[in-house]
């Protein structure tokens, strides 16, 4: 159908010269012409999403089936085209590192679902106290980067020097030598679990918070206990979201790059992840084989988000989501509600507090000496100079103004991105939305190593001269942070009542006007949280950045790994602690300005 | 004027909401378009907005076609100069109420002063001058529907769109803001399309009503016809309160305009509708609640006149609202309050000729209460003793 501009008045019907009148121009010119101009921003929009996403990942895989490595000038002849890398990842280590993997993401998965899980529980349908705290604890332990809580975790628990096993050592009798080692496998599950407990938390308890009460309400009206209806009727209705849940948390298993590298790589566990790394930047390199792990990992969360995307499918099908804001019964603990608050305080202990602590101490401590015991000595030790030494170092101050250029950059230019890709998907009829709508999502399935290795290869073997330069990490950014924008700005244009939208076109507003002037305004909220997402993971980002950075264009997440590196570990405990300052206190002033102009949370 | 010639409009799956609507509604002039919930009505208004787009048929509003799906033609709804007043009145919350309704003035070649004149002057018009400066989330229900109205009227538009306008607000508020814009609506002479489900409020607010059912019009015309003469069962049973008697051994009596036949009660005269259609064997009659006159003592007339038997009696404040049983008919009726009526009294129960009339029973769409007519037809033919006519 031919949108016109002008109508022919009624008494000229005749005249109207027919639609399928010969004419020189072929027809789906003139009507690509005179489309709406939603069109073209849709084209422009889908144009950039391929270039950024689809574009280093078809590079990825040409890489993986090619003897020649990028950049080189036979890269892209189809004879160097070979399943060689792959028949030599088989015979070689690929084995090993699989089932390294898979124990790795699975016994994070259980630890970090258990235990988010059981706060959010504990949040949001318990009246134990101090549930505003342990939200708060939560979230600040999202803006530590990984690098730094990591680190901590060494600290406290290495055979040698760690504090938990010199602690168990001296207080309790009969204990002799360490009690925990985090140079294990369990190691390095606790310690990336409790990484990864906010991220359950928050998927938890938004599940919690969605089901309506009064379903169980309906449930104990019918004379069932509360333990009957929690697991016949709660259970069930939040279980397509607790899958869900399950499935991010397995994919952050298979991606996490910290933990393997500071803790598995010293005690000889590799994961895949580790092995892309070693393949890619470690001497000599071996792009073929770096190319196959990164495929199997992309493969592997490729087909966890499929499921995930079933999930959510059908999750719409039961009446848990909705726009209503319920508010659902608590459960009466009693005296229990000590017991609980009591077990939440030591998981964020173990999560937050510790890590925290020693990472405090650390940087206050002498630099020759980041280690030293708590004892009065330690404590006579104890000086500001590591903070100085951080703002003195060039490379530190221009890490950090890095990051908070490219932090700033991708949040607006996601975020507006994303504006227009939640319009085009939630709230127009154009077809091709669904595409779309996977387009913008699909990043959540690659694992940011191989991202940041689709990058650099990418970039290495066209003549785009972007490497080296701020501009390949601000490109990774925003391929990398556009998904979870996405999630959160389609929910939010989703509550926008079309007749909103509906009455703006009716008063006769272009499409642009109607956007900027009604969706944008009442998208602020879900704006702002998108942009305060993208500024606290770009200033933690670590594994994607680590491929593309070169002297020059250091960010602060890899300049942390170079000092954990060299073994600078006063100055990585002081930038660490500066930068979360940074951060908290941007994310806080962020949020109370969206929530002062914002219509409603 | 708005005019609208074979209107269809199918959503993907099939769903026909709209199945080949035609009406006009002239300039100047108010018609509702009414209907039970999910008869298409919205979908109609918003084929003529241009929110959705139609299947086929044509839309002219004013001297210009905005749609014809034969020749290819949709104008945006933006280039309707359309006023629309939606059902969730769509103030926009993050503005001011001044803002709201100088919105659609803003884009066009305005300048400033008179933006400001021409929105003072349109909440002038709605009685909300003084709440300019605020927040529109800061409003009742009924100051967010004036100035959901302000908003539609300040440009001027050709047509003003309702779809619902009312279905928000209390009762009381309901009856003084429909009577409120029927008067701007007056003042203004503007053409307007009114969607509604109430009957009562079609009915005071139209110059027109549109009956709607399953995507079609079954009936068309003004307010006083639709409710005295309706055409289909369905136009009259959806308006007002209705008794529907079936009849049997149908003849003229004595020329085509009115017919006698026999009814459960007994012989019974009646008007014949206006549609010109023969005159069968069978008939259904409509006799309005209103219209029955009930009394203790035998009526002077002869015509029409039966005894029955109460069978409840529902006291309403104004009148009693009762049941009444004859000769195995049962009959609700209006009785005055003086009448103090209870359950067992037997009472006289008379219908004037010229307020009986035949309905259309063909092809209309039948909806609810159709299978208690059904049962009313079985009894009827097992109790009723076969006068003989008489001419
Ligand atoms: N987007 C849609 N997709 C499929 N079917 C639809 C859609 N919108 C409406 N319908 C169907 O079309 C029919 C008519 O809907 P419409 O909204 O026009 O009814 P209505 O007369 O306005 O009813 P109400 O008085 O309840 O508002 C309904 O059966 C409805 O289910
Ligand atoms: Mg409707």
């Amino acid at each position: 159908m031919t949108i016109v501009e002008n109508a022919p008045p009624a008494q000229t019907e005749e005249a109207t010269p027919s639609a399928g009148r010969p004419s020189r121009v072929p027809r789906f010119v003139r009507r690509i012409v005179k489309a709406d101009p939603k069109y073209w921003i849709f084209a422009v929009v889908t144009a950039v999403l391929v270039y950024e996403i689809l574009v280093p990942l078809v590079m990825m895989v040409w890489s993986s089936l090619n003897e020649k490595r990028p950049g080189n000038p036979e890269f892209f002849d189809s004879e160097s085209l070979t399943f060689g890398n792959y028949s030599r990842a088989v015979t070689g280590t690929a084995g090993e590192a699989a089932l390294n993997t898979a124990i790795f993401a699975i016994g994070v998965t259980v630890v970090s679902f258990l235990l988010g899980g059981f706060l959010a529980w504990v949040v949001e349908r318990t009246n134990t106290p101090l549930r505003k705290l342990l939200t708060a604890l939560c979230l600040l332990r999202l803006f530590i980067p990984g690098v730094m809580t990591t680190f901590a975790w060494i600290l406290l628990g290495s055979p040698e020097i760690g504090l938990v096993n010199k602690f168990f050592d001296s207080v309790i009798p009969g204990v002799d030598g360490p009690i925990f080692n985090v140079y294990t496998m369990w190691g390095m599950i606790w310690v990336e679990s409790l990484d990864v407990i906010p991220l359950a938390f928050l998927l938890m308890s938004a599940a919690l918070r969605s089901t309506d009460p009064s379903l169980e309400e309906a449930s104990l009206m019918a004379g069932k206990g509360r333990l009957i209806t929690t697991f016949r009727i709660t259970f069930p209705l939040i279980l397509p979201a607790m899958l869900a849940a399950v499935i991010l948390i397995l994919i952050r298993g298979f991606e996490t790059f910290e933990v393997p590298a500071l803790i598995g790589m010293q005690a000889g566990i590799f994961t895949f992840v580790i092995e892309i790394y070693l393949n890619t930047n470690g001497v000599p390199s071996d792009t073929g084989l770096a190319g196959v792990y990164a495929v199997a990992v992309l493969a592997v969360c490729a087909c966890l988000i499929w499921f995930y995307n079933r999930m959510t499918r059908n999750a719409d099908s039961f009446a848990t989501i909705g726009g209503k804001a319920f508010r659902p019964k608590r459960a009466n603990l009693g005296r229990g509600r000590w017991v609980t608050l009591a077990i939440s305080l030591v998981i964020m202990l173990a999560s937050v507090g510790l890590p925290l602590l020693v990472m405090i101490w650390s940087s206050l401590s002498p630099a020759y000496k980041p280690m030293q015991p708590f004892t009065a000595e330690g404590f006579s030790n104890l000086s500001l100079d590591n903070y100085r030494l951080v703002l003195d170092n060039p490379t530190t101050v221009r890490a950090f103004m890095n990051s908070a250029v490219l932090a700033a950059a991708a949040a607006v230019l996601i975020v507006f991105l994303i504006s227009i890709v939640a319009w085009i998907t939630v709230k127009t009829k154009i077809r091709g939305r669904k595409l779309l709508d996977h387009l913008a999502f699909a990043p959540i399935a690659i694992p940011a190593v191989t991202m940041g290795v689709a990058f650099l290869w990418f970039y290495l073997s066209v003549p785009i001269p972007v490497y080296g330069t701020l501009w390949i990490l601000l490109l990774l950014y925003i391929a990398r942070f556009t998904p979870v924008v996405m999630r959160l700005l389609s929910a939010s244009m989703t509550q926008i009542d079309d007749e909103l939208m509906e009455a703006s076109v009716i008063t006769g507003a272009s499409w642009w006007r109607s956007f900027r002037t009604v969706a944008l305004p009442l998208l602020r909220p879900g704006m702002v949280a998108g942009g305060i997402f993208v500024v606290i993971h770009a200033f933690r980002e670590l594994s994607a950045s680590l491929f593309v950075q070169t002297g020059g264009n250091e960010v602060v997440g890899v300049t942390m790994w170079s000092l954990w590196a060299d073994g600078s570990y006063a100055l990585l405990t002081a930038f660490g602690i500066m930068v979360l300052i940074v951060i908290t206190v941007l994310s806080l002033a962020a949020n109370l300005i969206g929530s002062r102009f914002g219509i409603r949370e | 004027m708005i005019r609208v010639r074979g209107l269809v409009k199918e959503f993907p799956g099939g769903v026909r909401a709209v199945d080949g609507v035609d009406f006009e509604v002239p300039k100047g002039s108010l018609v509702t378009l009414l209907g039970p919930s999910g008869c298409g009505k919205t979908t109609s208004l918003r084929c003529i907005a241009g929110l959705e787009d139609p299947t086929g048929g044509t839309i002219e509003i004013g001297d210009r076609v905005v749609f014809d799906a034969a020749k290819k033609v949709l104008l945006p709804p933006n280039k309707r100069r359309i006023g629309m007043v939606f059902q969730s009145y769509a103030i926009w919350p993050h503005m001011t109420v001044f803002d709201n309704v100088a919105y659609p003035l803003r884009n066009t070649k305005t300048n400033k002063a008179e933006i400001k004149d021409r929105v003072m002057a349109s909440l002038e018009l709605v009685g909300l001058a003084a709440l300019a400066p605020r927040r529109a989330p800061n409003l009742s229900g009924g100051q967010q529907q004036r100035v959901a109205l302000a908003r539609a009227l300040v440009a001027e538009p050709e047509v003003l769109l309702l779809d619902e306008p009312l279905s928000n607000l209390d009762a009381k508020l309901r009856e003084s803001m429909r009577q409120e814009i029927r008067e701007i609506q007056q003042r203004l002479g503007i053409t307007t399309l009114y969607v509604t489900h109430d009957q009562v409020e079609a009915l005071a607010i139209s110059d027109i009503v549109a009956v709607m059912s399953g995507g079609n019009i079954v009936d068309f015309g003004s307010p006083q016809r639709i409710y005295e003469a309706p055409r289909t069962r369905f136009v009259a049973e959806f308006i007002g309160l209705a008794n529907v008697v079936p009849v049997s051994k149908v003849a003229a009596a004595p020329s085509d305009d009115m017919l006698r036949g026999v009814a459960p009660m007994g012989p019974m005269t009646f008007a014949n509708n206006d549609t010109g259609q023969a005159v069968a064997d069978e008939a259904s009659v409509l006799v309005r609640l209103e219209d029955i006159e009930l009394s203790r003592e035998r009526p002077a007339d002869q015509d029409n006149v039966w005894r029955g038997t109460v069978v409840s009696a529902l006291f309403l404040g104004t009148h009693f609202d009762c049941v009444i049983e004859v000769g195995g008919q049962r009959m609700r009726a209006h009785a005055q309050r003086a009448a103090k009526l209870k359950a067992g009294d037997e009472v006289w129960v008379r219908v004037p000729a010229g307020c009986a009339l035949r309905l259309r029973d063909d092809g209309a769409p039948v909806a609810a209460g159709s299978s208690a007519a059904a049962d009313a037809d079985d009894s009827a033919t097992a109790t009723t003793p076969l006068l003989g006519l008489a001419p």
